[in-house]
Formats: C-alpha cells, sequence, structure tokens
C-alpha cells in the first residue's frame, strides 16, 4: 500500500472515532438532563405526598377553614396531573408544569397562614415535623431546580457549539428548557414558626 | 493592539472565576472537617472536635463539616450551606455527608445555623430532627454564648442517629466494584473501537482494490456507551496518620433545616 492511502485511512479512522467520541458525549449530556428532571419530579411529589397529612392536621384545628383546604387539595391535583416527557422538554410544557406547581404554593402558603389564628394548631408537635418537612421540601425544590438549569445549559450549549452541533442535527438533538426564575423563586419561600 | 486583546481576555476570565466562586469559601488545604472561620472557638476546641469528627470519618465514612462563617453573603443559611456542601464535596459516594453552619449572632445581626444533609443522610437526618437539633440543641447553647457546646451536643446526636448506617468495609467494597466497573468499559470501548478501526480498514481496502461496489459500513452506532465512572477523587479512607484524608466528592439536595435565633 502507497503511504498516501494509509495516511488517508488514518485520518478517516480518527475522524469517525472522534464523532463517536462527540456522540456518546452528547448522549450522556441527554441522560444526565432526563435523570435530573427525575430528580426535580421527585422533589415536587414529595411536596405533594406531605400534603394529605398537613390538611388533615390543620383540619383537626381549624374545621371551618374549608375553602382554604379545598384551593390546596385542587392545586395538588392538578399540579400532580401534569407530567412531562423527560425526553422533550419544551418550553410550554415546562410552563404549564411550573404554573401548576406556582399555583399549589401560593395555595400552600395560606393553609400555613391559617396557624396565625389558631395558637393550639401552632403549638402542635405534629404540625410543626410536618412544617419543617415542608420547608425542607421547599429547599429540595430549589436546589434540583437550579441544578436542571444547569445540567440543561451544559447540554443546550454542546449541542449549539461546533462540531457538535453537526451530529446534534444529524441525530435530532433538542434543545431543552429551563425553569423560569420568578420573583423570589431563587430562594425557597421561608416557612415562618 | 494583541495585548489589549489578550487582557480584555484575561479580565474576562477572572471575572468568569470569581462570578463561578459565588463567594463560598475554597476547599481548605489541608482538609479539615472544622473550619472555624468566624474565630468563635478556641484552637483547642477545633482540634478536640476535628479529631471525634476524624475517627467519625475512618469508622462509618460519613463527613460531618462543621463551618463558621461571619457573613451569609446576602443568601439564607440553607443556601450557603447546600452550596459549600456541594463545592467542597462533603461526605463519600454514598453522598453521606453533613454540612453544620453557623452564623453567629453580632449586634447588628441575628445569629443563623443551617444542617444541610447530603443525599445519602437524608433518611438517617430527616428534616424533622435536623430541625429538631436546631431548635433544641444548637440554639438554646448558642443563646447562653455557648458555641462550642452546642456544635459538640449536635455532632454527638448527629452521630448516634447516623451510627451504623455506613461501615468502611462497605465503603471499600463499592471502590472495588467501580475500578473493575472502570476496567471492563475500558476494555469495551477498546474493543468496538478496534471493531471500528477494522471495519472501516476493510471498507476502505475494497474501494481502493476495486472489488465489490457495495457500501457495507453505515452501521448506524446507537447509545453503547461505555460505562466509564466520571473522575471522582473519593480517596479519604485511609485511617493510617489520624490526620482527615479529603472530601470524597458527596452531593447535597436541599435537605436539612435551618434556623435564626
Amino acid at each position: 500500500m502507497k503511504k498516501s492511502t494509509i495516511i488517508t485511512i488514518v485520518v478517516v479512522a480518527l475522524v469517525f472515532l472522534l464523532f463517536f467520541g462527540m456522540y456518546n458525549g452528547l448522549v450522556k449530556k441527554q441522560e444526565a438532563v432526563e435523570s435530573q428532571w427525575a430528580q426535580v419530579e421527585n422533589v415536587y411529589q414529595r411536596r405533594a405526598d406531605l400534603i394529605p397529612n398537613l390538611v388533615e392536621t390543620v383540619k383537626g384545628y381549624a374545621a371551618h377553614e374549608e375553602g382554604t383546604f379545598t384551593a390546596v387539595t385542587e392545586a395538588r391535583n392538578n399540579a400532580t396531573k401534569i407530567t412531562i416527557d423527560p425526553s422533550n422538554i419544551t418550553p410550554e410544557q415546562l410552563e404549564q408544569f411550573q404554573a401548576a406547581q406556582d399555583q399549589l404554593s401560593g395555595a400552600l402558603s395560606r393553609l400555613l397562614a391559617v396557624k396565625e389564628a389558631y395558637p393550639d394548631l401552632k403549638a402542635n408537635e405534629n404540625f410543626l415535623a410536618l412544617q419543617s418537612q415542608l420547608e425542607g421540601t421547599e429547599n429540595r425544590i430549589t436546589v434540583e431546580r437550579k441544578k436542571f438549569n444547569e445540567t440543561a445549559q451544559e447540554y443546550n450549549q454542546s449541542i449549539r457549539m461546533f462540531p457538535r452541533n453537526i451530529i446534534a442535527n444529524m441525530f435530532g438533538f433538542e434543545k431543552v428548557a429551563y425553569f423560569k426564575a420568578q420573583a423570589g423563586a431563587e430562594t425557597a419561600p421561608k416557612v415562618q414558626f | 493592539m494583541m495585548r489589549k486583546h489578550f487582557c480584555l481576555t484575561l479580565a474576562f476570565i477572572l471575572i468568569g472565576v470569581i462570578g463561578l466562586a459565588q463567594n463560598i469559601p475554597a476547599r481548605p488545604n489541608p482538609p479539615r472537617l472544622v473550619n472555624d472561620f468566624a474565630k468563635i472557638l478556641t484552637d483547642e476546641q477545633v482540634q478536640t472536635l476535628e479529631n471525634k469528627l476524624v475517627q467519625f470519618n475512618d469508622t462509618t465514612s460519613t463527613q460531618i463539616c462543621v463551618v463558621t462563617i461571619n457573613s451569609l453573603d446576602g443568601t439564607t443559611s440553607n443556601d450557603y450551606a447546600q452550596r459549600l456542601g456541594e463545592k467542597w464535596g462533603v461526605g463519600n459516594k454514598e453522598d453521606n455527608g453533613v454540612v453544620i453552619l453557623v452564623k453567629p449572632k453580632t449586634v447588628e445581626e441575628s445569629g443563623d445555623c443551617s444542617i444541610q444533609t447530603g443525599y445519602g443522610m437524608e433518611e438517617y437526618l430527616t428534616d424533622a430532627v435536623c430541625h429538631h437539633i436546631i431548635y433544641d440543641v444548637l440554639i438554646p447553647a448558642f443563646k447562653e454564648n455557648d458555641y462550642y457546646g452546642g456544635i459538640v451536643k449536635a455532632c454527638d446526636d448527629i452521630i448516634a442517629l447516623s451510627t451504623g448506617k455506613f461501615t468502611a468495609a462497605q465503603y471499600t467494597e463499592d471502590d472495588e466494584e467501580w475500578t473493575t466497573k472502570t476496567y471492563v468499559g475500558l476494555a469495551l470501548f477498546i474493543l468496538i473501537a478496534g471493531v471500528f478501526l477494522i471495519a472501516i480498514l476493510l471498507s476502505i481496502i475494497s474501494v481502493f482494490t476495486g472489488r465489490g461496489g457495495g457500501k457495507s459500513g453505515g452501521s448506524s452506532y446507537r447509545g453503547g456507551g461505555y460505562g466509564g465512572g466520571s473522575s471522582s477523587w473519593g480517596g479519604g479512607s485511609s485511617s493510617s496518620s489520624g490526620g482527615f484524608g479529603g472530601f470524597g466528592g458527596g452531593h447535597f439536595g436541599g435537605g436539612g433545616a435551618s434556623g435564626k435565633w
């Protein structure tokens, strides 16, 4: 074989290897986004799981706050209904998800505000424990959302940069959406004791 | 002209680095579990507590990191402690780290403290438990200005709660498993790369020798992936010298509690 042939073969082989490496890198980043999304859903689910207990406890002391209870229960049902396909996170879907969760946050803070009128509730051990769990969960939500945005940003950047964007186009790697920081969303809502 | 560009680039890089740092102090070197940046403990107290925590790390691989600071830089204590834990990598591969952050009370500002748990500690140190430690152990002592007493009692409680969770033996076992996985992944990768190289070589040779026009290449390569673990410098299990071996890259998900006094 001629020298030039060998050189061509080596170059072609190297380019192929490079492409495989890049493709695998993109798959890895995409999987990181998906698993981080799972974490986000986990912490929101964790919050949803706390709510029935919390509502029951508050009911025991403030039975006639019926409107607040139904608002929370409804918001919870709405929020848990929305699921997102993690392999295709579009801005519209994420916005919808976020809106439902924010509505639940609002309803929850009104539920917690009820305690001001009921000193017995405020001193209840069970209620205090639930409240601290809720506070921790709100923190977790903030953290996982932040981590999701970071992972998504890294992925989005890598599918747009040359030469990986060629591969991203070829295999249909789509941009994923971010959580939008809203006023006060950066820090978890403060649960007052 | 060149020089100006160079300076500009340098400035941007510097800004970037500072921006990333987010005012969280850098990981201490040599690594230490007790970091009294606010200077509210005596050297002797720091050493005693450090020894206790290092010993706990050596026997269980769980890392409790105590940090005192003078300013939260405008964020909440939970957020600060979570980011610090994540940045320093407190805990080992099971994410079994705990950060106890204390910002002492000053004349102008109220005191603030937080306990943040790594993912692996959440089931042992639930938010309610952390809340209990903060309001019934830390803050009562801090109100008496007994920072050391409060922190030691909190550490004792955390140790009692999490004892038996991870043994050092379990930790080393996992470590071995990880290395074999890496080798298998590497071997697989070499194998696949080799097969592709040969395939490419063959197809090119066939083109050059001109026999058979059929292009047989093009087998689409879908998501095989070689499971090389991401590099984690999770050393720190050496219990020989008695000193702290280092943080093991644990992650924090925001679990825990905080309180002000």
